[in-house]
């Protein structure tokens, strides 16, 4: 026997339905807990768990080691940190790094984008190049970097000699206004192949018409780039800039690897700073209001951040 | 005339992307061409950029370490294969639990949905120096630190 559509309609809008939809939606969702408790358990412990621990060792001055008490100190450890010069060197110099890195990176990505994008001859094998210092590890990054920065067998040193720029190996790293900007020229060997591809990626999307109705019009190429692709790119541009702001703040095994900090607590960065109080210098609450510290302002940065990204789509 | 002129801007182009792939390859190629060379050479003023006596003795130092070799390269062994017990324990926690939130964030609507995945991204954020302290502190063990970073590639590239 067949069922008139009709009947079918009236079951569909019956409240019985309606319920058992309902019903539905809530199965749904207890799946979707059960689903995703056992992340939300890993993540809580290994992030949550651990800030707030920090958050209360922060009040205690907290030395390492056998048989040390920890005393309450209240905001004892802020406030020495606080009124510390080396804290407040610290956080501009991350800022130094991390304007310089991402600008730098931002520039000479959107540069390669560009020119793979004109399909110069080789431009599948550059596409591909990319890839290769982006896949090496960070920490293998900055030992090579250390070592082509060398004062002994350097590669920086020998191309300079070779080329007559300079007479003597020079020590590079121990320079002090030197070695912020090698930091970041090796951090942008390392990342700008990353905003390249991203950009590049992006820019292979664009409709092509625009561009040739706009060259119709009389635009010449840098007119095209500046008024309609930069335009364009702008949610690629953003995205890249903030993944590598947020990166370029969390800095640091490039500077553990490269100069240590050093000469003279030149590339010392706000992470660093943290990890000397925390181990070597055995000032664990000093570390944990210095951790606690950097997380809340990380935890700012990215909420900001991702609104900024979710706007546009919102508004569509 | 436009032939010539097309030509032209190619040539040009291609002058543009030397200096990149220099760029590129000349520090991994110069690390390579150094894990080749022998003390002696590595070295030597003006610099061999290609080594005149290659040697794989370096490769076979950490692979074959000898009782001659210095302490550096014989814990490589140890070393790898604590890599791969971290590296694979902890991708395959991390794909596991990793995917089945990734399924449940993607494809369930439910109530607390977006502020999850935004708490996920906030949290993937913060610094691991930060974070290091405290768990060295609760002495939690090895790799656990890296657990978010996998099940956040999964869910970056599902969404």
């Amino acid at each position: 026997m067949q069922i008139h559509p009709i009947f079918l309609q009236m079951t569909a809008n019956s409240p019985f339905h309606h319920r058992r939809r309902l019903s539905l939606r809530v199965q749904d969702a207890r799946t979707a807990w059960l689903l995703i408790v056992p992340s939300l358990v890993v993540i809580l412990g290994v992030t949550l768990w651990p800030i707030i621990y920090t958050f209360i060792l922060s009040f205690f001055l907290a030395p390492t080691g056998i048989n040390q008490v920890r005393t309450f100190v209240g905001l004892g450890n802020y406030i020495e940190m606080i009124k510390d010069q080396t804290f407040w060197e610290t956080i501009g110099r991350t800022m130094y790094f991390t304007v310089g890195s991402v600008s730098l990176e931002m520039i000479g990505g959107l540069a390669i984008a560009q020119l793979i994008h004109s399909h110069p001859w080789g431009w599948k094998f550059l596409r591909f190049s990319l890839i290769i210092p982006w896949a090496v590890p960070t920490i293998v990054n900055g030992a090579m970097w250390r070592w082509i920065y060398s004062a002994d067998f350097g590669a920086l040193d020998g191309l300079l000699f070779q080329l007559g720029l300079i007479k003597h190996y020079i020590p590079w790293l121990t320079l002090p206004n030197m070695a912020m900007p090698l930091v970041i020229l090796a951090d942008a060997w390392h990342m700008m192949p990353f905003v390249a591809l991203i950009l590049q990626a992006a820019l292979a999307t664009l409709p092509v018409e625009l561009d040739e109705a706009a060259a119709v019009d009389g635009a010449n190429a840098f007119q095209r780039f500046w008024k309609i692709r930069i335009p364009l790119l702008r949610p690629a541009i953003l995205v890249a800039l903030i993944a590598r702001t947020v990166d370029a703040f969390r800095v640091f095994d490039i500077v553990y690897i490269i100069t240590n900090g050093g000469p003279a607590n030149k590339t010392l960065t706000i992470t660093y700073l943290t990890y000397l109080n925390s181990f070597p210098w055995g000032h664990q609450g000093i570390g944990a209001a210095l951790s606690f510290l950097i997380s809340i302002f990380t935890i700012i940065m990215a909420l900001v951040f991702i609104r900024l990204l979710y706007r546009p789509e919102e508004t569509q | 005339m436009m032939y010539f002129r097309k030509l032209l801007r190619k040539l040009l182009l291609f002058l543009l992307t030397i200096p990149v792939l220099f760029f590129i390859f000349f520090p991994i190629l110069w690390l390579f061409s150094a894990s080749l060379s022998n003390q002696a050479e590595l070295y030597a003023i003006p610099p061999h950029w290609i080594p005149q006596h290659p040697t794989i003795q370096n490769y076979m130092d950490i692979i074959f370490p000898s009782l001659a070799t210095s302490s550096v390269p014989r814990t490589f062994a140890v070393a790898l294969l604590n890599s791969i017990k971290i590296a694979s324990a902890v991708t395959v926690i991390c794909i596991v639990i990793g995917s089945l939130a990734a399924y449940a964030l993607v494809r369930i609507p439910f109530r607390f949905n977006r502020s999850i995945q935004l708490g996920i991204i906030t949290t993937r954020m913060i610094p691991e120096v930060s974070l290091i302290l405290p768990l060295f502190i609760i002495a939690s063990s090895l790799g656990l630190i890296n657990k978010p970073i996998v099940l956040i590639l999964a869910y970056m590239s599902f969404a």
